[in-house]
């Protein structure tokens, strides 16, 4: 009976592990997606400046939760969207619009294929 | 990550019935449920280990989420007979009063050359011998000899029953004392010494004392190692 006890106990610990990945995951890749959303509009409207300055906040955001990231997803997925971060950095001017509207959709096709594989069943 | 608990019981049970599709010959001397934990955890801790790049939480869950299956479906094995059935199955009689039943046999997918290595491994080599066998869940043989070919025990030879209840414990290991078998034998450090001085022996010269219940002892000497 004292196996069962640590049996159930912990159950109790990977659901609690499994619910605080769950928030992180999920809460980490609708704010960059939003946040890639707004700098998207940015850049639509060729304010270049101001697409940077949220994609810098974005970064320093995001580096932030990369550490809590790390222990629930692959950490070369991890590191692969910090890299499409700084990447998008280099093309928010006037030259690289074009540049910098794909590489923002790939990074978002990137992060909702982060999200399928961590939360699909099959 | 709930889905990491939910596909890991999803493939620990579809593995389960995979291994009761299987049958009994494939399990050896394993239950089912426990042969199906040993090849995932054997196989999840690899994955674990080669995949540097995979978090260390997300893979080494699976193995515990096994351990955690194993405990609990045991555990309902324990309250439930129905469960265990079904997880275990049940033991099935091949043969039966000296007949081998060959429809069960075949129902097992157990041929006659299986059956008869079977019980070459419990020391029978006549059919007409056996008076019972079956094959238990865990897939080995189990055989109930006739009267007759039966091996006669110490009740039926009226063998007197010895003065020691129970087996020899050992007192003194590689020139150490256990003091918990001394206590189990009723002994004391004074009663150990005195016997190793009666064969000239230090406690530090004995390799092995062995003493049962009776007051029935053995000294084994070390060797010299030159």
């Amino acid at each position: 009976m004292h196996r069962t006890r640590l049996a159930a106990l912990t159950l109790l610990v990977f659901i609690a592990a499994s619910a605080a990945g769950h928030r992180v995951v999920f809460s980490t890749t609708n704010q960059l997606q939003d946040a890639l959303s707004d700098i998207r509009t940015c850049a639509e409207q060729s304010d270049y400046e101001l697409a940077r300055q949220k994609l810098q906040s974005l970064i320093r955001v995001y580096d932030d939760r990369q550490f809590a990231l790390k222990i629930f997803l692959r950490r070369d997925t991890a590191a692969s969207v910090s890299i499409s971060l700084h990447v998008l950095c280099a093309y928010a001017n006037k030259d690289g619009a074009s540049d910098l509207l794909a590489e923002i959709d790939r990074l978002n096709e990137q992060l909702n294929t982060t999200e399928q594989l961590f939360f699909s069943i099959l | 990550m709930f889905i990491l608990i939910f596909r890991t019981v999803l493939i620990y049970l579809l593995t389960i019935l995979a291994m009761r599709l299987m049958g009994k010959k494939q399990l050896g001397e394993l239950q089912p449920s426990e042969l199906v934990s040993a090849i995932m955890i054997s196989n999840l801790a690899s994955i674990s280990i080669e995949t540097p790049e995979l978090p260390l939480l997300p893979s080494i869950m699976p193995v515990f989420m096994i351990v955690v299956c194993e405990i609990f479906l045991s555990y309902c094995c324990i309250r439930s007979r129905r469960i265990a059935r079904l997880v275990s199955g049940g033991p099935r009689v091949v043969i039966r009063d000296g007949v081998i039943d060959q429809k069960t046999l075949y129902e097992l997918r157990f041929t006659v050359d299986d059956l008869i290595e079977a019980l070459h491994e419990k020391d029978v080599f006549e059919l007409s011998d056996v008076s019972f066998a079956m094959v238990e869940t865990n897939g080995s043989l189990s055989v109930l000899r006739k009267f007759d070919s039966d091996t006669p025990c110490n009740r039926d030879l009226s063998i007197p029953a010895p003065q020691a209840k129970q087996p020899s414990l050992q007192l003194i290991v590689d020139g150490r004392l256990n003091y918990d078998n001394m206590r189990l034998c009723g002994v004391d450090e004074k009663w150990v010494d005195a016997r190793c001085h009666k064969q000239n022996l230090a406690r530090s010269d004995v390799l092995l004392f062995l003493c049962n219940d009776a007051m029935e002892y053995s000294i084994i000497k070390k060797e010299s190692r030159q």
